[in-house]
Order: structure tokens, then C-alpha cells, then sequence
């Protein structure tokens, strides 16, 4: 399968991961479509490295599992830290800074 | 890994070993407040500080990690920046972290981790060091956000720059992927060459406005700037002070940085687009900080429009190459006007955030305009230097922040005169008009502080006296808006505008 075949499904994870983080409230879901965008990041990585026959691109991919385990474990404990206030993981909810 | 790799590190290690010792030295079971522990973090931003006045002025540039840092002039100006940043931020949070009950090693420990990310993206010049420092930065002002997390405006704070961050890193990456599909390296400067490739261009243009939109939204440039005044808001004080300079300073640094490699090709229309962002930030920016009620707000929004005033620099400024491939940018006025806007506006903000993290009460409640009303009487020294600052960010002549203004409109001026293109002096013309509408919210602040009665009952009776660490913030800030302003070089004392003025040029003298 050529190149191509890949970009087009990095760039649909992509996708998908921004449309989620953008249309659903749920605080949890949001952050895993932010997950899922990663993750598209990553495979686009992978593909060009394999592209390009260089080895730097599979690296630049443990380098972004680790910043999504790293993101995983401030953001959890945020939502946590947030549930334990409001008993509630929805984005509507978070209004008590406007103006 | 070398030596010499470490040698040139020098700078970076002051507030990595500080945070480890704090780590080690906090990490007792009885969790106390530990007077050492803010004294640690200030002497891993002293020795950067002494790392910075030992190394310059910098012949030429030293690589480290392979070529993925490089410690050149505008790698010791960020850090300088930064560290006079973190430095003042760890002074302000003791008193502050003291009211709140929160006195906590770990609040120490993730500022100087902030400070090392923005450092290292200062220095960065591909994309995984860029990456790193930007992650760095990030997850610990996450956390510094949410710091008080018994209080609701906070948390708040916290999970939305949390997770807008994370999006914009999102961006980041994937716009990292298709340029490194596209020059198949890692390398900024490898940009350039691959943008005149046919078969890659079309890669690139698509990455580099991916990486543009995850560089706008670290600045808090509009349209990507929603989630900014909320995050500023809820934040810690010391903080919020901390993310609207520091944060600024190294996304600017990396700007430049990447900037300066695309500008090398000028049929790109990516000015055209900044242009716009420029106008449209400055305007949101200034707008939505006309109808704040709270001061702290209105400093958040404030400070997106002096993001926008800062993208001016960006549209004009320009660069030479030099022999054997070196990118020069030393002659740009626009590029060292940057340099000295964001020391004007770290001195100016620090100060500003400085009384208002001593004015707050508990719940974030203080902060209103009325609250200042009649402080100028009540507390002389206060409302003076509130005033000075407020000033300075308005650009009043005789502040550090007018000379940053008159730089940064100056250098578009001087871009678009004698050229048929009349954009850049109209955009300066309308930087000037906004900077208009900005005195209206700065001058609120004054006619507050001087032209209302005090209020009897106000809550500031009975107030504290100012900690020893926010004086000395306030003291150092109100001196450093005066003396970058006019009074170094009218008293002919050191390090002035002029000087400064030089450092900022030697700093970009040196990209690639």
C-alpha cells in the first residue's frame, strides 16, 4: 500500500479527534479526542519515516506516547480535581469565569 | 552527549537542579511551609542569570544534543527574560501562597519547570527540542493554574487551559508531521529550501499554517485566544503574571526562530495572513478589555492585544543571509523591537500583577475597579507604582513601554516607507489608533486609584503590610519601567535603552 493510504488515515484520526474535542461536553470524551488526534500526529510520523527510509521519525513517535501518558496523567487528575468540586464532568457547567 | 554539549547548557541546569533539590529537600512528611524552598528556586534563577552576564556577549553560537539546541544571543536573552520572569513570580507566590494556605514545594518546583520548557524553546531548532520545551512549559503551567484546588475559579482555570492546550498541541503535532513529510528532516532550516519544491509545497503550506494556529494560540492571538481571559483569570495571580510574559517570550523566541528560515523565500503570502491576524487580535484585544470590570480581566485581555502589537513586529521584520548560509537578522528593527517590547512588558506586568496579587482577597475578590477606588491616598506607594505601570502599558512617553511601542511601530513605518506597498505604515497607523483605545481602560485604572473618594467601608482597611518578596517585585518593577523607559540614559547611568538596545540586536545576529 502506497503512502498515501496511510495519510489518509492519520488525517481522518485527526479528524475525528478535533471534531470530537470541538462538538461533544463531556469533559473525559473531550480529552480523548484530544488523544485521537495525537495519535493521527503519530501515524503521520510513522508514514513519512517510512517514506523517507529515516529511523528519527519512529523516534519522534515514543516521544509523543510519552508527552500522551504525561498529558494523561495532569489531565486526569485536573478532571479529578474538578469532579471533586462540582460532581460533574461537563464542559456547559465550567461558567463560573466570563465576561 | 559531551562536554562541551554541557558546557553550553550551563544556563538550563540552574533551574533543573534547583527543582530537583526542592524535590529531595520538600519531600519530608511533614509538609510545612519551607523557607528554603523559594530561596532554592531563586538561586536556580540567579545562577541562570549569572550563566547569562558570564557567557556574554556570545561569539557566535555553541549546539548542543546534535544541533537540537542552540545556545546562541537570542537563547540568553530568553533565558535572561525568563528567569527575571520565574524570579519574580517565586517572590510574589511566597506572600501570596502564604494568605491562601497553599505553601507548597511543588508549586516551586513546577514553576522552574515552566521556566526550563520556555527556555529550552527558546533554543530550540527542530521540531522534537521545540516539542520538549513546549510540553515542559505547558503541563506544569496546567497544573500551576489549578493550583488552589479548593477553590472552583481555579480548577476551572485549570481544565480549560489544560484542554485547549492540549488541542493547540494537537495542531502542533500534526502540522510537525507534514512538514517533516515534506522536508523529510526535522530541522527548521530545512524549511526554506523545500518550500520551493513543487511536489512538497503543498505539504508545507498546510504545516506551516497547522504549527501558525498552535503558535497563535500559545500568544492568545485571535481568532484562538477564547480561552485566555478565563485561564488568566482563575489562575494564581503570581502566576497569571508569570504565563502573560514568560509563555510570550519563548513563543516569540521560537517564532523568530522559525519565522526567520520562512521569510527567507518571499513569495509566501504568510505575511499578508499575520497582517490580518495582527489587526484582528489588536482590535478583540483592546475591545473586549474596554467593558471588564475586574482589573486582573482586563490585564487578560490587554494582554492579547499587546500579543497583537507584537505580530506587527512579526508582518515586518526581515532578515540577511549571510556567508555560508548564516541568518542574520541583527539590521531588522522589527526583530529587535520584539526583544525590547517583551522586556518592557515583563517588567511593566510582573509590577502590575505584583500589587494586584497583594490587593487580592480571598475567592479571587478585590480585583474589581471599584475596589481600587480611593487606594491612591490610602496607599501612596501602591497607587504610584500601579499608575507607573498602567502607564507603561498604555506606551506613555517616559516608560519602558512606550520605547517598546515606538520600536514596534517605528520598525513598520520604516518597512513601508519608500516601497509602492502602503500595507505596513497602515498597519502601524492602526496599531497607533488601538494603542489610543487602549489608554481609555489603562487611564480607569488611574482615575480610580486619584479621582474617587475611598469607600469607608473598604475591605482594605485593616490590610496587611506588603510581604518582603512582593516588594521587592514591586520596587525592581517600578525601577525597571522607569529605567528601560528614560532614566538610564537621561541620568547617563549602565545598562539603558541603548545597551539594551545592542544586546537585542547581538541577539539575532547569529538564527542559523
Amino acid at each position: 500500500m502506497g503512502t498515501e493510504a496511510y495519510l489518509i488515515v492519520a488525517s481522518l484520526l485527526f479528524l475525528i479527534g478535533a471534531s470530537g474535542f470541538l462538538l461533544r461536553r463531556n469533559l473525559l470524551v473531550m480529552f480523548m479526542s484530544i488523544e485521537l488526534m495525537l495519535n493521527g500526529a503519530a501515524l503521520l510520523f510513522v508514514t513519512f519515516a517510512r517514506h523517507w527510509n529515516r529511523m528519527d521519525g519512529q523516534i519522534f513517535v515514543f516521544f509523543i506516547i510519552a508527552l500522551a501518558a504525561a498529558e494523561a496523567a495532569v489531565g486526569l487528575s485536573i478532571l479529578i480535581a474538578i469532579f471533586r468540586l462540582k460532581h460533574r464532568v461537563n464542559a456547559d457547567e465550567l461558567s463560573e469565569l466570563k465576561g | 552527549m559531551t562536554w562541551e554539549d554541557t558546557k553550553s547548557l550551563m544556563p538550563l541546569l540552574g533551574p533543573f537542579l534547583a527543582a530537583l533539590a526542592i524535590l529531595v529537600v520538600g519531600g519530608r512528611k511533614e509538609r510545612g511551609p519551607n523557607p528554603l524552598l523559594p530561596l532554592l528556586a531563586l538561586a536556580g534563577f540567579g545562577w541562570t542569570l549569572v550563566g547569562v552576564g558570564c557567557l556574554w556577549p556570545l561569539e557566535g553560537a555553541h549546539d548542543a544534543f546534535a544541533g537540537g539546541l542552540r545556545l546562541d544571543g537570542l537563547g540568553l536573552v530568553v533565558a535572561l527574560l525568563v528567569s527575571l520572569g520565574g524570579a519574580a513570580c517565586t517572590l510574589l507566590s511566597v506572600d501570596y501562597l502564604k494568605r491562601r494556605g497553599r505553601n507548597l514545594p511543588e508549586f516551586y518546583v513546577l514553576v522552574l519547570f515552566s521556566a526550563l520548557g520556555m527556555m529550552v524553546m527558546g533554543m530550540s531548532t527542530n521540531w522534537l527540542s521545540l516539542l520538549l520545551g513546549l510540553e515542559t512549559m505547558s503541563l506544569a503551567l496546567y497544573v500551576l493554574c489549578g493550583f488552589l484546588r479548593d477553590e472552583t475559579r481555579s480548577v476551572e482555570s485549570s481544565i480549560k487551559y489544560f484542554l485547549t492546550g492540549s488541542f493547540a498541541s494537537g495542531l502542533f503535532l500534526f502540522g510537525m508531521g507534514l512538514l517533516y513529510g515534506g522536508t523529510g528532516s526535522f530541522e527548521f532550516r530545512d524549511l526554506g529550501g523545500a518550500m520551493l519544491d513543487a511536489q512538497s509545497q503543498p505539504l508545507i503550506v498546510v504545516g506551516v499554517g497547522f504549527l501558525l494556529a498552535g503558535f497563535l494560540f500559545k500568544i492568545g492571538a485571535a481568532p484562538l485566544h477564547m480561552w485566555l481571559p478565563d485561564v488568566y483569570e482563575g489562575a494564581p495571580t503570581p502566576i497569571t503574571g508569570f504565563m502573560a510574559t514568560g509563555v510570550k517570550v519563548a513563543a516569540f523566541a521560537a517564532v523568530i526562530r522559525v519565522l526567520s528560515e520562512i521569510y527567507q523565500h518571499e513569495h509566501v503570502g504568510l505575511r499578508d495572513v499575520l497582517w490580518w491576524i495582527a489587526l484582528i487580535t489588536m482590535i478583540v484585544g483592546n475591545v473586549a478589555a474596554l467593558a471588564q470590570t475586574s482589573v486582573k480581566r482586563m490585564l487578560a485581555y490587554s494582554s492579547i492585544a499587546h500579543a497583537g502589537y507584537l505580530t506587527i513586529a512579526l508582518v515586518v521584520m526581515r532578515g540577511a543571509v549571510g556567508e555560508n548560509g548564516a541568518i542574520d537578522f541583527s539590521g531588522s528593527l522589527a526583530a529587535r523591537a520584539i526583544l525590547y517590547y517583551l522586556l518592557a512588558y515583563l517588567v511593566a506586568n510582573m509590577g502590575a500583577f505584583g500589587v494586584l496579587s497583594y490587593l487580592e482577597k480571598q475567592g479571587g475578590k478585590g480585583l474589581a475597579y471599584e475596589d481600587l477606588a480611593g487606594l491612591g491616598f490610602k496607599h501612596r506607594f501602591l497607587g504610584l507604582v500601579l499608575s507607573v505601570f498602567a502607564l507603561s502599558l498604555a506606551g506613555i512617553p517616559g516608560t519602558a513601554g512606550f520605547v517598546g511601542k515606538f520600536l514596534v511601530f517605528g520598525s513598520a513605518v520604516d518597512a513601508g516607507v519608500g516601497t509602492a506597498d502602503s500595507s505596513f505604515v497602515l498597519l502601524a497607523v492602526l496599531g497607533i489608533l488601538n494603542s489610543l483605545v487602549g489608554l481609555y481602560y489603562y487611564l480607569r485604572v488611574l482615575i480610580q486609584l486619584y479621582a474617587k473618594p475611598l469607600a469607608e467601608d473598604a475591605s482594605t482597611r485593616g490590610a496587611p503590610l506588603v510581604g518582603m518578596g512582593t516588594g521587592l517585585v514591586i520596587v525592581a518593577s517600578f525601577i525597571g519601567t522607569l529605567w528601560w523607559g528614560f532614566g538610564a540614559d537621561f541620568l547617563n547611568l549602565g545598562f539603558g535603552v541603548e545597551p539594551a538596545m545592542r544586546m537585542m540586536q547581538g541577539a539575532l545576529a547569529t538564527l542559523r
